[in-house]
């Protein structure tokens, strides 16, 4: 009997050995997982810190200081530059140069309307004395301007062109992490030459009805300024262009003014299409054309225009693609 | 021979006992050890965890700054831009410019 007792004992303490043995093993074995996660992760942590604090933060740091230092250099340049425009002693507009050259080139001054209208006394209302004005017009204007091969330029008056020469880009480099890869932006870094606001020749129509004298291109601006200045008086227009005329070793330019279909006239130094009675008289264009050919004794070609409000300027290939245009396109 | 029998069975009880205690006591041991490890582990780790937080932070701060300076350098770019290559017309040409087609 207490041999029996004995051995259930033995049997127990085996049982408990085993258990105990199972038991801390399967626990042991979860901390140690559990140390090598958190060894793992504690791994990735020191990586990341690591990777942020000696590669990414050197490249911020730098590119961030890169572009403080260029605003700081910029907003010098701009706060000077608008202190500049803010001495400037009467009201002013600003705009693009090819956008104010464009306006102006075609515009009149009062003084040209009073010209105009002291010539022409005005419209009456009829189709007659319309042409006839147009001819008085260039009559008064081919009388008062004088042909100067090498007209000088007008001097600088009181247009100021606002000129920045250069904008210098750079770029930097940094590590997004959001997008976890490295971005190279754009930024502007200087304006090494400055800017400047200097005064600058404008060659417009009152430029060139001011001083009377020019080249042909001259001459033909200021007659379709003085047109415009009619026509807004008038209160009725016609299509009236500059026209680039060229030939072999010819350049010369021209007013066309149209009046419907393809009928023309066109003023050169002289009118080169009929003059009835002292009025302008539009003819089809192969006429003259013609008439225009005999007057320079040599075959012409149009090559391109001008027109203004809005301004337009283009180019043509052949006499039938101009004629296509005076057609179908100038209104 | 059931004292013999008798004896073996006290005397392997009594190794039993002591094995067991023997055991209990070297894994109860590992398992402290493993426990401070683990702990310790996890402060380095929460230590690791707040240095890189920081680091981020003041990563993700100089950023917001840098993408601030940009958007300064965009905007003084336009403003040189805008005015770059512009003529300064005073009113009583303007007046001229905008006549308009009758």
């Amino acid at each position: 009997m207490r041999a029996a007792v004995l051995a259930l004992i033995a049997a127990l303490l085996a049982a408990s050995n085993l258990y105990t043995y199972l038991y801390f093993t399967a626990l042991n074995s979860q901390l140690r997982s559990e140390l090598q996660q958190l060894a793992f992760q504690r791994s990735r942590e020191l990586t990341e810190y690591s990777a942020i604090s000696k590669m990414y933060m050197p490249a911020l740091e730098a590119s961030y200081y890169s572009v403080a230092e260029a605003n700081g250099r910029l907003r010098k340049v701009l706060n000077s530059l608008r202190m500049d425009l803010e001495r400037i002693p009467y009201n002013y507009t600003m705009m693009p140069y090819v956008e104010f050259a464009e306006k102006y080139t075609f515009t009149y001054t009062d003084e040209m309307r009073e010209f105009v209208l002291n010539v022409t006394g005005g419209w009456d209302g009829t189709d007659e004395d319309f042409k006839s004005d147009l001819y008085k017009i260039y009559r008064a204007w081919r009388s008062i301007f004088t042909y100067v091969s090498t007209a000088e330029d007008p001097p600088a008056g009181g247009i100021l062109l606002i000129s920045i020469g250069i904008f210098d880009f750079g770029w930097i480099e940094v590590y997004s992490l959001e997008g976890e890869r490295w971005v190279r932006i754009d930024y502007l870094r200087e304006v090494p030459l400055g800017y400047e606001i200097k005064p600058i020749t404008v060659g417009g129509a009152p430029e060139i009805f001011h001083s009377r004298q020019g080249k042909c291109r001259d001459y033909a601006v200021a007659l379709i300024s003085l047109y415009n200045a009619y026509y807004d008086a008038s209160g009725r227009s016609l299509p009236t262009i500059y026209l680039s005329v060229g030939g072999r070793d010819f350049h010369h330019a021209v007013v066309l003014i149209k009046l419907e279909g393809d009928r023309v006239a066109i003023v050169d130094w002289d009118v080169v299409t009929p003059v009835t009675g002292g009025m302008l008289e539009f003819v089809p264009f192969q006429e003259a054309k013609r008439l225009h050919e005999e007057y320079w004794g040599r075959s012409l070609s149009y090559e391109g225009y001008m027109r203004s409000r809005p301004y337009k300027a283009g180019r043509f290939n052949s006499t039938e693609e101009f004629y296509e245009w005076l057609v179908n396109e100038l209104r | 021979m059931k004292v013999s029998v008798f004896r073996f069975l006290a005397a392997f009880s009594l190794a039993l006992a002591i094995l067991n205690a023997a055991l209990l006591a070297h894994f109860a041991a590992e398992n402290a050890k493993l426990r401070e490890a683990v702990e310790v582990e996890r402060l380095l780790c929460e230590e690791a965890a707040r240095l890189h937080a920081k680091e981020r932070a003041r990563y993700e701060s100089l950023y917001r700054n840098l993408t601030k300076a940009l958007e300064e350098n965009r905007e003084i770019n336009d403003a040189l831009m805008e005015v770059s290559g512009k003529v300064v017309v005073p009113k009583n040409y303007t007046v001229i410019l905008e006549r308009e087609d009758p």
